[in-house]
C-alpha cells in the first residue's frame, strides 16, 4: 500500500503548474530615522518597561529596579550583574529537572538585537534550561544594545540564520491576553513583566 | 436585557485596555444588572452539527439576545479599528499585502516541491514528520505518538486544525487528558463548546459567564467577574497543568521549507511554556502553512498581528527547528481536502489564509450573528469559502450569510478575493442542485418574468400599486425575510423605467 506521504506528494505534483515565480525580497521597507526612540515607543506600547542606560552599566540600573530587588530566585545569563541581596542565584548549567525553574522570580539575559517598528527583541538558545527559564520566570529583564536595532522585520530576518537555531524567539512585551471581553490583561502564562535595559 | 445607556457605559469600559484601569472595571455595572448570574447556558449548537448548517436559524438564536449581539458587534468593530490604526503606521501596507499574496501564490503553485523540501529539512534537523490524509488519520497518528511515549497529560496551545479534526474528543476517548491552554480556548473547553472565532475563541462570552465557569471549575469566588482577577486565576490553574504535563500539542503558523523551521505566534506564551518542560512536542499543521524562505517571514509577521488584533507583532514569535535538547519533536501534516483545493484554480487562493481573523472582525454578518452561526471550526467569510470544499451539501446555506459588501477582501492581509469566492460558491452550489426547491423554482420563475418586459411591466405595475395601498406592517410581510427588522418604504408612483424615459 502506498504511504500517505508518497500519495500526498504524488497528488500535489500532479497538479498542473501555472509557472508562478517567487516575488523575491521585499524592497524598501519604511525608513526609521530615530531607531532607539521608535523601538522604545513600540516596546512600551507592547507593555514593556524600557530603561535607557545612558552609558551606565546594567548592574546600576537593576540596583534601583523594584522587580529585581524583590526577587528571591534569579537567573543571570550573560549579563554582568550580581543577585539582589538575599536572593538565590539559580545556575542553569547545573539544573537537572527543568521543573525546578518554576520558582524563579526574575531572569536577566542579553537580547541579540531589537526591532524598532514593533519593539521585539530576538533571543536564541539551544539550551533547554534557558528556553524554559525565559517563559517560566515571573519577570523578565532583557539587555539590548541601542546600536543593535534594526528598523523592520525584513532587516531582522536578514540578520538571522534559522538553520543555526533550534529555538529562537522575538519577544515584544510581557505575556498578555485579551480573551475575556477584549480587555487587555498583562501577564498571561509567561512573564508578568518585561523590562528592557537599552544600553 | 441591557438598557441602552447601560450598554454604552459598558462599552466605554471595553475601550480601556490598559491594566491600570482595573479600578474602573471593578466599579462598573454589577453582574445582577445583566441578568447573567444564572449558571452558564450552552449558547452554541452541539459539537457535531446536523447534515445541513442552517445559518439563519443559528444566527437568529444568537441575535435573540440583542444585548449580546450588539456587544459582540461593537467588540469586534473595536478590534477592526485597532487594526486600522496599526495599518496606518505602515506606509507600505498595500505593497506588503501584494507581496504576501505573491509568495502564497508561489506556494500554492509549488506545494509538492515545498512540502518535500520541508520534510527533508525538518527531518535533518531531528524532527519526525508524519503525513495524514484526513482527520481520522491525523488523530490516530497523534494518539500513537502519545501512546508510545506513555503520555497521558497533554497541554495544547491554539490549533484550529486539531479543533477541526476533533482531536480532543478522540484523545479523551483513549485515556489522554488534553487541557487547552490559550485562555479563550480554555474558557470554551470548560463551557463544552467550540471556539466562535479563530483568534478570539470566547468572544461570544461575557465576563460574568466566564466568572461563573471559573467559579464552577476553578473554584474562584462566585460573582468574580474582573478580567484581571479571572486571568490570574487561569494563570495559576494552567501553570499547574503546564508543570504536570508529559506532552505538548501545538499548531503551526508558518513552516519554512528552506530551513525546516516551524514558527508559532502567541501573545500568552502558552506555546513556549507548554513545550518548554515536557520531552514530547507534537506540532499539527495543514500543508498550506508552508512558506519558501525565512525572509518571507518578514512579510508575514508584519501582516499577521496588525491584521488580527492591531498589535505590531505578537508577544512571542517563536522559531523551532528540530526538538529541544533531550526531547522529541513530531510534525503532523494534514491533507484533509487541501490537495484537491490546491488543484481548484478558481478558489485556491483561499489556501493563502494566514488565520488572522480580520475578515471576521469586519464582516457585518459575523459581528451580529456570532461565529457559532457558521457551524464550522473556521467561521466568517474565510469559513464560507473553505467549508463547501469539505462538504458542499452541509455548507449549502453559508454563502448566503454575506451581503457582498467586500469589506473582508479589503482587509485580508493576503488579498484573498473573499466576496468573489463567496459568489463563486453561490453559483457552484446552485449548479450542484443544492438550493432548496422554493428558491430553485422561485429563481426560475423570476428569471422568466424578468427576461420578458411584456410580462414584467404589468406585474411590476400591479405590485407597486398593491404595495402603495398596504399598511407598513403588511408591506414588510410582503418583503419576506428582507422585511424583518427593516423598514420597507412606500414604492414610488412611477417605475424606474418610466422615470428613465421621462428624463430622456
Amino acid at each position: 500500500m502506498i504511504s500517505a506521504h508518497d500519495d500526498v506528494l504524488r497528488r500535489l505534483r500532479a497538479i498542473p503548474k501555472r509557472g508562478v515565480t517567487h516575488p523575491g525580497f521585499f524592497a524598501e521597507p519604511m525608513p526609521i530615522a530615530d531607531l532607539p526612540a521608535r523601538f522604545t515607543a513600540a516596546a512600551e506600547a507592547a507593555g514593556a518597561v524600557v530603561i535607557p542606560l545612558h552609558g551606565n552599566n546594567p548592574a546600576s540600573a537593576l540596583a534601583l529596579h523594584g522587580v529585581w530587588n524583590a526577587a528571591q530566585q534569579v537567573v543571570i545569563a550573560g549579563v554582568d550583574v550580581v543577585p539582589p541581596s538575599g536572593a538565590v542565584m539559580v545556575d542553569l548549567a547545573t539544573t537537572r529537572d527543568l521543573h525546578d525553574l518554576a520558582t524563579v522570580d526574575a531572569v536577566v539575559m542579553r537580547g541579540m538585537f531589537g526591532v524598532a517598528e514593533n519593539g521585539a527583541i530576538w533571543l536564541h538558545t539551544d539550551s533547554a534550561a534557558v528556553r524554559a527559564a525565559l517563559v517560566v520566570t515571573q519577570h523578565l529583564i532583557l539587555v539590548v544594545s541601542a546600536s543593535e536595532l534594526v528598523p523592520t522585520m525584513h532587516q531582522a530576518y536578514a540578520r538571522l540564520d534559522l538553520r543555526a537555531t533550534s529555538y529562537g524567539v522575538f519577544i515584544s512585551g510581557p505575556s498578555k491576553t485579551a480573551d475575556i471581553e477584549q480587555s487587555l490583561v498583562i501577564g498571561a502564562h509567561g512573564p508578568l513583566s518585561l523590562t528592557v535595559l537599552l544600553q | 436585557m441591557l438598557s441602552r445607556s447601560l450598554f454604552r457605559s459598558r462599552f466605554e469600559w471595553l475601550r480601556m485596555t490598559a491594566p491600570e484601569t482595573n479600578e474602573r472595571t471593578a466599579s462598573g455595572p454589577r453582574t445582577s444588572d445583566l441578568g447573567l448570574r444564572t449558571r452558564i447556558k450552552t449558547l452554541s449548537p452541539p459539537v457535531n452539527p446536523p447534515k445541513i448548517i442552517d445559518h439563519r436559524a443559528r444566527a437568529a438564536a444568537f441575535i435573540a439576545d440583542p444585548g449580546r449581539s450588539q456587544w459582540h458587534d461593537q467588540a469586534l468593530w473595536f478590534v477592526r479599528t485597532k487594526r486600522d490604526k496599526a495599518v496606518a503606521q505602515v506606509p507600505e501596507w498595500e505593497r506588503l499585502r501584494t507581496h504576501a499574496a505573491a509568495i502564497k501564490a508561489f506556494v500554492v503553485d509549488n506545494l509538492g516541491e515545498l512540502l518535500a523540501q520541508f520534510i527533508a529539512e525538518a527531518t535533518a534537523a531531528g524532527a519526525t514528520v508524519h503525513i495524514a490524509h484526513d482527520a481520522a488519520e491525523h488523530n490516530a497518528i497523534v494518539q500513537g505518538i502519545l501512546n508510545s511515549a506513555g503520555a497521558t497529560r497533554v497541554v495544547k496551545s491554539k490549533s484550529m486544525l486539531t479543533e477541526q479534526c476533533g482531536l480532543n474528543h478522540h484523545l479523551a476517548d483513549h485515556g489522554v487528558s488534553v487541557v487547552d491552554t490559550d485562555l479563550g480556548e480554555r474558557i470554551v473547553q470548560l463551557a463544552q463548546e467550540p471556539p466562535s472565532h479563530i483568534v478570539l475563541p470566547a468572544i461570544h462570552r461575557r465576563k460574568e459567564e466566564v466568572g461563573a465557569l471559573f467559579a464552577e471549575h476553578l473554584g474562584t469566588p462566585p460573582g468574580l467577574d474582573d478580567p484581571v482577577a479571572l486571568t490570574r486565576a487561569a494563570r495559576a490553574h494552567l501553570r499547574a497543568h503546564f508543570l504536570a504535563a508529559d506532552a505538548a500539542i501545538t499548531g503551526v503558523n508558518f513552516a519554512v521549507a528552506d530551513t525546516g523551521s516551524i514558527v508559532i505566534c502567541t501573545n500568552e506564551g502558552n506555546m513556549d511554556f507548554g513545550t518548554a518542560l515536557p520531552d514530547l512536542h507534537i506540532a499539527c499543521m495543514g500543508l498550506e502553512k508552508l512558506v519558501p524562505l525565512a525572509s518571507d517571514l518578514g512579510v508575514f509577521t508584519r501582516l499577521l498581528a496588525r491584521s488580527a488584533t492591531g498589535q505590531a507583532i505578537t508577544t512571542y514569535t517563536s522559531h523551532l527547528r528540530g526538538p529541544r535538547a533531550g526531547g522529541a519533536l513530531h510534525i503532523v501534516i494534514v491533507d484533509d481536502g487541501r490537495v484537491a483545493h490546491a488543484a481548484d484554480v478558481q478558489t485556491n487562493t483561499a489556501l493563502a489564509c494566514i488565520r488572522c481573523g480580520a475578515c471576521m472582525n469586519t464582516c457585518p454578518i459575523f459581528r451580529r450573528a456570532g461565529g457559532h452561526s457558521y457551524g464550522s471550526t473556521i467561521p466568517g467569510p474565510i469559513g464560507i469559502v473553505l467549508a463547501p470544499h469539505r462538504d458542499p451539501s452541509r455548507a449549502r446555506h453559508l454563502p448566503d450569510a454575506c451581503s457582498v459588501c467586500g469589506s473582508c477582501s479589503d482587509v485580508c492581509p493576503v488579498k484573498i478575493p473573499l466576496h468573489q469566492q463567496i459568489l463563486t460558491w453561490r453559483g457552484r452550489l446552485a449548479d450542484l442542485g443544492l438550493l432548496p426547491w422554493s428558491k430553485r423554482i422561485g429563481m426560475r420563475v423570476l428569471a422568466g418574468i424578468m427576461a420578458r418586459p411584456w410580462l414584467f411591466r404589468p406585474l411590476a405595475w400591479s405590485g407597486r400599486r398593491l404595495a402603495r395601498c398596504l399598511p407598513g406592517v403588511l408591506r414588510r410581510r410582503l418583503a419576506g425575510t428582507w422585511g424583518q427588522g427593516h423598514a420597507v418604504p412606500v414604492p414610488p408612483k412611477q417605475s424606474f423605467h418610466a422615470q428613465w424615459r421621462a428624463r430622456k
